[in-house]
């Protein structure tokens, strides 16, 4: 089930405070800025450092060419 | 108004509605809002009458100078300091904790659960409250939304243990009618354990009793329940569920410094050599263990705003408070008495002992508790008590108030900052050496006072 739109608007990066790209097909956060991804695990956004993935570049491609994906804090 | 009756070291608190009323609650909203220069601020309350009437205030305050309020209604404090952290937005939680009825009052934090206190934007906020007193904000109202973030929450509080290795263990939780009886059965819910809930309904005049587990009286019903029913372990909440204390099968109450040594074990466990922060009131067993388990044992001041800058300089991974709260750096370092709890279940669960077995190891000392005196001048008598202390070459640290280092005992005297009170801790080796001690130390007190 994809992330209720309210709770998105809301979601930035506990580490750098900014943005995070929303890929709902694949049930991630990432953060571009940092190469980093959060996971979505039952519709529950798991924010915390410790358990954020690092992501090589090949992968960090498919986040942001999804055209499903779209940036936290801009939803409708 | 009056807002030096209120404004607290770490909060706002007063009786409603002659010290804290919506006009108040409203000007304070406004305030925040100012202060945080955030986009928005989570908002949540406890089960007190007036928190509906004076958070909706509040968040009116707050709109008028541009801030937009997400509510996520009735909480513990713990669950809005989550709140706070996971959204990285600044808090307001209205609450007046373990207080009696006729008071309320409102917790804040900045973004990420950072503390609010008297030397971190609480005279600040108090100084504009008392502009917006006088001249409200009158700017646009921006948003207002409900948020439940209750799944979110139970999924952190459960990322605390290993669920999974959970057995069947009968709790008895007293909630005393406080936000307990909502956020239990919450994160209890699928666990199994069999949980059997005293005064489990939200009322906010504490028909029961008080919400103050420090308080042995408030204990006794759930003394009585755990004997009667053979539970494993007793929890005794605090009327916003932000402190947990536990009672093992005995039906005798687990010290805040030994529930600091067992959760400071466990952690060391998970992260070896991390550092563990106590607060110098705490017993001297837990720097003990600390140490045994191959952690860094940081002393720190009391106050939760000591102990969450203390971990953000350390990166400790835990910090423990006598006075029964317990901060984790997973939890944006803030304090979780339900996240204790889970902690000790897992260990309870994995072991063949029983809690007061388990706790065993972790009483060493025979402690005083806190014994307050009041006299005309704390400061002064502090002062004198440590000259002649320094006479007699006694060792003397200043880090909060004064701690006297005997060897084989110590105690420490801490002015209040509120009341013309000093508040003593002596622990020593034994029930009997202590009354000596403590005898001694209060006479002293009395006669340089």
């Amino acid at each position: 089930m994809p992330l209720d739109n309210f709770l998105l608007n809301l979601l930035e990066d506990p580490v750098d405070h900014g943005k995070l790209l929303y890929v709902p097909s694949q049930d991630v956060l990432y953060n571009p800025r940092l190469r980093v991804a959060y996971e979505v695990r039952d519709s529950i956004p798991v924010m915390l450092p410790d358990e954020a993935r690092q992501v090589e570049e090949d992968e960090a491609r498919t986040f942001e060419e999804d055209p499903g994906a779209r940036l936290t804090g801009e939803a409708d | 108004m009056d807002t030096t009756k209120i404004f607290k070291a770490y909060d706002i608190r007063g009786t409603y509605p002659d010290q804290l009323d919506e006009r108040v609650a409203e000007a304070v909203g406004s305030a925040f809002g100012t202060f945080v220069n955030a986009p928005r601020i989570v908002m949540a309350r406890d089960m007190r009458a007036s928190g509906e009437s004076l958070s909706a205030a509040f968040a009116k305050g707050a709109r008028a100078v541009g801030v937009e309020i997400v509510d996520l209604g009735l909480a513990s404090t713990d669950f809005l300091y989550f709140a706070s952290g996971y959204l990285g937005a600044p808090g307001a939680m209205f609450t007046a904790s373990h207080n009696p009825a006729a008071y309320n009052g409102i917790k804040l934090t900045l973004a990420g659960a950072k503390p609010v206190g008297v030397e971190s934007g609480l005279v600040e906020i108090e100084a504009l409250t008392n502009q917006f007193y006088e001249v409200p904000a009158t700017g646009e109202l921006a948003e207002y939304a409900t948020l439940d973030l209750t799944n979110e929450w139970v999924t952190h509080v459960h990322s605390f243990a290993d669920v999974s290795t959970f057995r069947p263990l009968k709790i008895v939780a007293d909630t005393a009618n406080g936000m307990g009886g909502l956020v239990a059965p919450l994160v209890f819910e699928g666990l199994p354990f069999e949980l059997d809930i005293l005064y489990g309904e939200l009322d906010g005049t504490f028909p029961n009793h008080p919400a103050d587990p420090l308080n042995p009286e408030n204990l006794v019903d759930l003394q009585a329940r755990i004997l009667a029913t053979g539970a494993d372990v007793g929890l005794a909440f605090d009327g916003d569920a932000d402190r947990v204390f536990l009672i093992d099968e005995l039906g005798q109450p687990v010290s805040g410094s030994t529930t600091t040594a067992m959760v400071a074990a466990v952690m060391l466990e998970r992260h070896p050599g991390a550092t563990v922060l106590y607060n110098l009131i705490c017993s001297r067993s837990v720097p003990e263990v600390i140490t045994e388990s191959g952690g860094v044992p940081v002393r720190t001041r009391v106050g939760h705003s000591y102990i969450k800058q203390t971990m953000a300089e350390t990166g400790a991974v835990f910090g423990g408070e006598h006075s029964g709260h317990y901060y984790y750096h997973d939890n944006y370092r803030a304090d979780s008495g339900i996240i204790t709890a889970f902690v000790v279940l897992e260990l309870l669960s994995q072991s063949d002992l029983t809690l007061s077995q388990l706790a065993k190891p972790f009483q060493r000392y025979a402690s005083s508790g806190e014994i307050n005196t009041e006299v005309t001048s704390p400061a002064h008598t502090v002062e004198r008590v440590r000259e002649r202390l320094g006479r007699a070459g006694v060792a003397v640290d200043l880090l909060d108030g004064l701690t006297a280092d005997y060897g084989a005992w110590w105690f420490n005297l801490r002015p209040s900052n509120t009341e013309p009170l000093l508040r003593l801790n002596v622990e020593a080796p034994d029930e009997e050496s202590l009354r000596g001690h403590v005898a001694d130390v209060v006479a002293m007190i009395k006669e340089l006072s």
